[in-house]
């Protein structure tokens, strides 16, 4: 791997591209809180770990499209943003958009909107989206070439990598729209594929959302062996889905086992 | 001998389970691809008892 920048960095919110709209992010934060249990025999501070945290937060140009008044509109991430949901949002961080490239997801909720008008005439906001659902910040692999339109049921090419693992993992969607039709989207694994297209592949991980009217973002685990190839399936009678995937491999020091 | 789909991770009955090139395989079909290890020893599918006995697939 050679050293690289951050040109054509996607960024997505719970199906919403906010990509053209998102002049930095701030913070892609993995964290991990220690609790201090110096003993008073000990000569130097002792501590042993606690809860796991994440933070992914941005800048946001303003761009109401023809949602000022709050209606949903294409386009509009003041729409998305200054809904502020009560429920869990799930975010996705692009590191360019090649497969099996890294991603950082989080499932979150965001805590704040909060634009400024600078004196430049400049008018920006700042957004924060805080760990929410009890699962740390994960950093991917791209299961998708960043967002992919499939024209009907259909499998993409995945990445392989050196080997199977143990541990489960964790899968992430961000659901953008379809023509037509209810899309079923899956992440595929296979033991014996040279190069993610051939051989044998079996359905690892089924997301419990399906395509319709409605942009969502989804987090889901599974437990148990993961082979060396993965790639993206969707299934169904549709047209035109468009969605992004993203999956991390369990490891064996993760605070919650998938073994 | 003869192999059978199963579905260890439960999904839904809709999902294909099994994929080679434009083959698919649901859940209870008889599986006639290669029986490679890998699928016997994580579960996707199981061995079709010659005496007749009906394995029900990932029950």
């Amino acid at each position: 791997m050679a050293k690289s920048n951050g040109l054509g960095d996607n960024l997505f919110v719970h199906g919403i591209d906010a990509s053209g709209d998102v002049g930095a992010v701030n913070t892609i934060a993995g964290r991990k809180a220690v609790l201090d249990v110096t003993a008073i025999n000990a000569s130097a501070v002792e501590r042993i770990g606690a809860l796991g945290d994440g933070e992914i937060s941005w800048n946001a140009f303003w761009n109401d499209g023809a949602a000022a008044s709050r209606a949903a509109a294409a386009g509009s991430t003041f729409y998305q943003f200054s809904s502020l949901p009560t429920t869990d949002i799930v975010v996705t961080y692009c590191r360019g958009t090649t497969l099996g490239n890294p991603a950082a997801c989080l499932s979150a909720k965001q805590v704040n909107y909060d634009p400024t008008r600078g004196n430049d005439a400049s008018l920006m906001a700042t957004i924060q989206a805080l760990a929410s659902a009890g699962s740390p910040l994960d950093w991917c692999k791209q299961v998708t070439a960043g967002k992919v339109t499939h024209a009907s049921a259909t499998t993409s090419t995945g990445y392989v990598d050196t080997a199977g693992t143990t541990a489960g993992g964790v899968g992430y969607l961000q659901y953008f729209s379809r023509s037509s039709g209810t899309p079923t989207f899956i992440i595929q694994h296979s033991s014996d594929t040279t190069n993610g297209t051939d051989g044998t592949w079996a359905t690892l991980l089924t997301f419990a959302g399906t395509g319709g009217t409605t942009a969502f973002g989804e987090r889901k685990e599974v437990t148990g062996t993961v082979n060396k190839g993965i790639r993206a399936q969707t299934t169904g009678t549709f047209s035109n889905a468009i969605f992004a995937m993203a999956f991390r491999r369990g490891t064996t020091v993760d605070d919650k086992s998938l073994a | 001998m003869s192999w059978k789909v199963a579905n260890p991770h439960k999904h839904p009955r809709k999902i294909p389970i099994l994929q080679n090139g434009e083959r698919t395989w649901f859940e209870g079909d008889v599986y006639d691809g290669d029986p490679a290890a890998w699928l016997i020893e994580q579960g996707y599918i199981v061995e079709v008892k010659d005496d007749g006995e009906k394995q029900r697939a990932g029950g």
